[in-house]
């Protein structure tokens, strides 16, 4: 039994989708309308920002089509996304970190790529067979799908332990570095309410799949339509994998509830869910938020720029150990340091 | 609370700082590292803050209703005032810029936003005045720049052809400070002495030399630097120097990296501070160097290390002084404490800067070392003056001073 079928109306959550996604970049458009009316190289400072689009985008081309590219990568892939720095102040707050942007992330990108197979593939002619049959992506076919479950309860429950953390850093802990306000709280509460909505949903699901007409939860790959769940996913199915969500799904379902009860309660879950993340969606532009999306481009950039300085210069920037000597310069003819 | 209608002119700040601005990820690691904050604790310093705030005030500006329906309002009278005071109780030192996880390049935000307030025309009453000494006397002291080289009658010996000697191959560019503020005039005489002994063939701006224009860049009136920019570098140009050298570092990085931007081009000599030059001639057998029995530390000035990248070149001079015992104090190089002369912060919270002085001082007082050692004639005035009145019993030097004492010993 799946969503579609016990009347989770798809066509409804696409169409919504899609809107919120393009609400999204058309907040992007408008922000950076605004970041344009900052200076730009090569442009009077007071110009239109229409006027800085293409002397900005030239630039930015001028930086990704030259030497700076490799310094840029390696920055974007060590300082980025690995949050090097921030490893070097604090393994527990990179640890902490870590946990939401990265499971965030990469549950973000699963989830595109599930959408891609799931929806599109089949609207080009390919079947669900072929589709499930295609290496790796293929499996992504179908959340039951062992790995696939396990990988998505990993990155679920990161989550969920990592806003924990967060929030007792916050609330509990109250870090004296950190200033809390209402309105950064407002990221902090929609992300925690993702993840815990996220695996509610993902146990009616569980639920609404896979109880008997009597109430008892009996998982079992036969009970999903063929469509649903071609029989190529068949040896790979493993719901249990996906042991906090199955674990919850198996604890409610000594209620013994009928599948139309978990069915409603998917429902009014998947939606909230939905509603959620949309909402996190609109909001990410104009939110402390923002930083996930410019933090990776910011830090790329600047640390290109303090590398070539450095490199310029010749001359390091590091600490020394107080209380010792600095080890002994060789001597070096004319300026030395250039 | 009086209300009032402040739009932000984005036109302050580059593309670059709205992004980065964006990228701030309110970690807090700029509070822990501020030295200002450190001793104020007053929430509208810290730097997280004042990025904050202007984000706030900007997207009230420009957001139209998408701003009210995020909550964000126009910015009040007293919240404009608050954010001026901690835009300028800031010294600039970038020690923010260091522990920043997306290194959001600070002290050009901080200098951005002091533009805007400028243009608000919220910013201390005593900048007027700066503004006036530095546009109509082209010093910051307000004396007649005719006396440009009043540090030299005290010296038994000058060194011939100090005002503008043509065809000279470096000009010396002392700067207002260590022309004009007699306790630290022993800075421009021990570097022209030891040019002079060292036989390098120099000169100054004599009474052409105006100020560099920092003081007023960083005051958020940087459109008064260009008419400086011109002056000083075509008096240059006139002389047909090769290089320029000072001992400041702001008049340095103001000269380095600042004139070619403004003017747009390179300026066709080059640029060196003092410490990179002393080092050259010492390292080339130019210099000699006698025993200095003391045990020393170095203060990085924030306008050579931090913003210049120059750390090594004083500490290589310092440890080629025989008899010298060099120890680091515990923030060193890119970590340095400022000493709390920079930003013209003292000029709007003279208590606040004596508070970070202080603890510079008490700083180098735990090294263990006797004199405290910089490469800036303000540093060793800040600090000079913190150990005064904290009463330590410790010296301050300008490197150059140590190495005219060494050459002399």
């Amino acid at each position: 039994m799946e969503l579609a079928e016990k009347g989770v109306n798809m066509t409804i959550f696409w169409i919504v989708h899609a809107v919120t996604l393009g609400l999204f970049g058309i907040e992007l458009l408008f922000l950076l309308t605004v970041w344009l009316k900052a200076r730009v190289p090569g442009v009077p400072a007071r110009a239109a920002w229409w006027r800085k689009v293409f002397p900005a985008i030239g630039y930015v081309l001028k930086v990704v089509f030259s030497h700076r590219l490799w310094p840029m990568l390696r920055a974007f892939f060590v300082d980025g996304l690995l949050q090097r720095r921030l490893w070097q102040k604090s393994r527990r707050r990179w640890t902490t970190h870590i946990m939401v942007f990265g499971s965030f992330l990469i549950l973000g990108i699963l989830s595109t790529i599930t959408g891609v197979v799931v929806e599109f593939l089949p609207l080009l002619g390919m079947s669900h067979e072929a589709a499930a049959s295609i290496p790796v992506i293929g499996p992504l076919f179908h959340a039951d799908v062992w790995w696939v479950a396990l990988v998505n309860e990993l990155l679920g429950l990161a989550l969920l332990v990592g806003m924990a953390l967060v929030l007792y850093r916050r609330f509990v802990k109250k870090d004296p570095q950190l200033r809390v306000n209402p309105i950064d709280n407002r990221i902090v509460f929609l992300l925690t309410a993702i993840a815990i909505s996220g695996i509610l949903t993902e146990a009616f699901r569980l639920l609404a799949n896979y109880t008997t007409p009597s109430g008892v939860f009996a998982p079992a790959p036969e009970m999903l339509p063929h469509e649903k769940l071609p029989a190529v996913l068949y040896p790979m199915w493993g719901p249990q994998w996906g042991f906090v969500g199955y674990g919850l799904a198996w604890l409610l379902g000594q209620l013994q509830l009928s599948p139309e009860v978990w069915l409603a309660a998917l429902y009014v879950m998947f939606w909230l869910h939905f509603v959620i993340v949309s909402a996190l969606l609109f909001y990410f532009p104009f939110s402390r938020f923002a930083h996930v999306l410019l933090g990776p481009i910011v830090v790329s950039y600047n640390s290109m720029l303090d590398h070539e300085k450095r490199r310029h210069r010749g001359d390091g920037g590091a600490p020394a150990a107080s209380g010792r000597s600095s080890p002994q310069v060789p001597a070096a003819a004319g300026r030395g340091t250039e | 609370m009086t209300k009032t209608y402040k739009k932000v002119n984005l036109a302050h700040f580059t593309l670059r700082q709205m992004m980065e601005m964006e990228a701030c990820t309110r970690c807090g690691e700029c509070i822990a590292a501020c030295p200002t904050y450190a001793e104020a604790q007053s929430e509208e310093i810290h730097p997280l803050n004042k990025i904050a705030r202007i984000k706030d005030f900007w997207k009230a500006g420009h957001l139209g209703f998408l701003a009210r329906l995020f909550g964000l309002h126009p910015p009040s009278k007293e919240e404009l005032e608050a954010f001026s005071k901690g835009v300028y109780r800031c010294t600039l030192c970038a020690r923010c810029h260091e522990v920043c996880p997306v290194q959001i390049d600070t002290r050009a935000l901080w200098i951005a936003m002091r533009e805007q307030l400028v243009s608000w025309k919220l910013y201390p009453e005593l900048f007027n005045m700066l503004r006036d000494r530095v546009t109509t006397q082209y010093n910051i002291s307000g004396d007649d720049n005719a006396n440009r080289l009043v540090w030299t009658q005290n010296m038994e010996h000058v060194p011939e052809g100090l005002d503008r000697k043509q065809g000279a191959e470096t000009v010396y560019f002392a700067g207002c400070v260590g022309s004009m503020y007699p306790r630290v005039y022993g800075v421009p005489q021990s570097l022209a002495q030891i040019l002079e002994r060292a036989g390098e063939s120099f000169t100054t701006l004599g009474g052409e030399e105006w100020c560099c224009g920092f003081p007023l860049e960083i005051a958020g009136m940087g459109s008064e630097v260009l008419a400086m920019a011109r002056h000083n570098v075509e008096s240059v140009r006139a002389l047909g120097a090769k290089r320029v050298v000072t001992t400041c570092p702001s008049c340095y990085h103001t000269w380095a990296h600042e004139y070619p931007h403004l003017l747009g081009k390179p300026l066709g000599f080059e640029v060196l501070h003092a410490t990179e030059m002393v080092a050259g001639l010492i390292e080339r057998g130019k210099i000699e160097l006698h025993p200095v029995e003391q045990k020393v530390t170095y203060h990085d000035p924030c306008d050579l290390g931090r913003t210049s990248g120059i750390y090594d070149a004083p500490r290589r001079i310092l440890q080629a002084i025989p008899g010298i015992q060099f120890t680091e104090m515990a923030d060193n190089r890119a970590m340095s404490l400022c000493c709390g002369g920079g930003g013209d912060a003292e000029m709007a919270d003279p208590e606040l800067t004596a508070a970070v002085s202080k603890r510079r001082i008490q700083q180098a007082q735990e090294s263990g070392a006797t004199i405290v050692v910089s490469a800036c004639q303000q540093c060793v005035r800040t600090l000079g003056e913190a150990a005064r009145k904290n009463r330590i019993r410790m010296k301050a030097m300008d490197v150059n001073e140590v190495v005219w004492q060494s050459m002399n010993n």
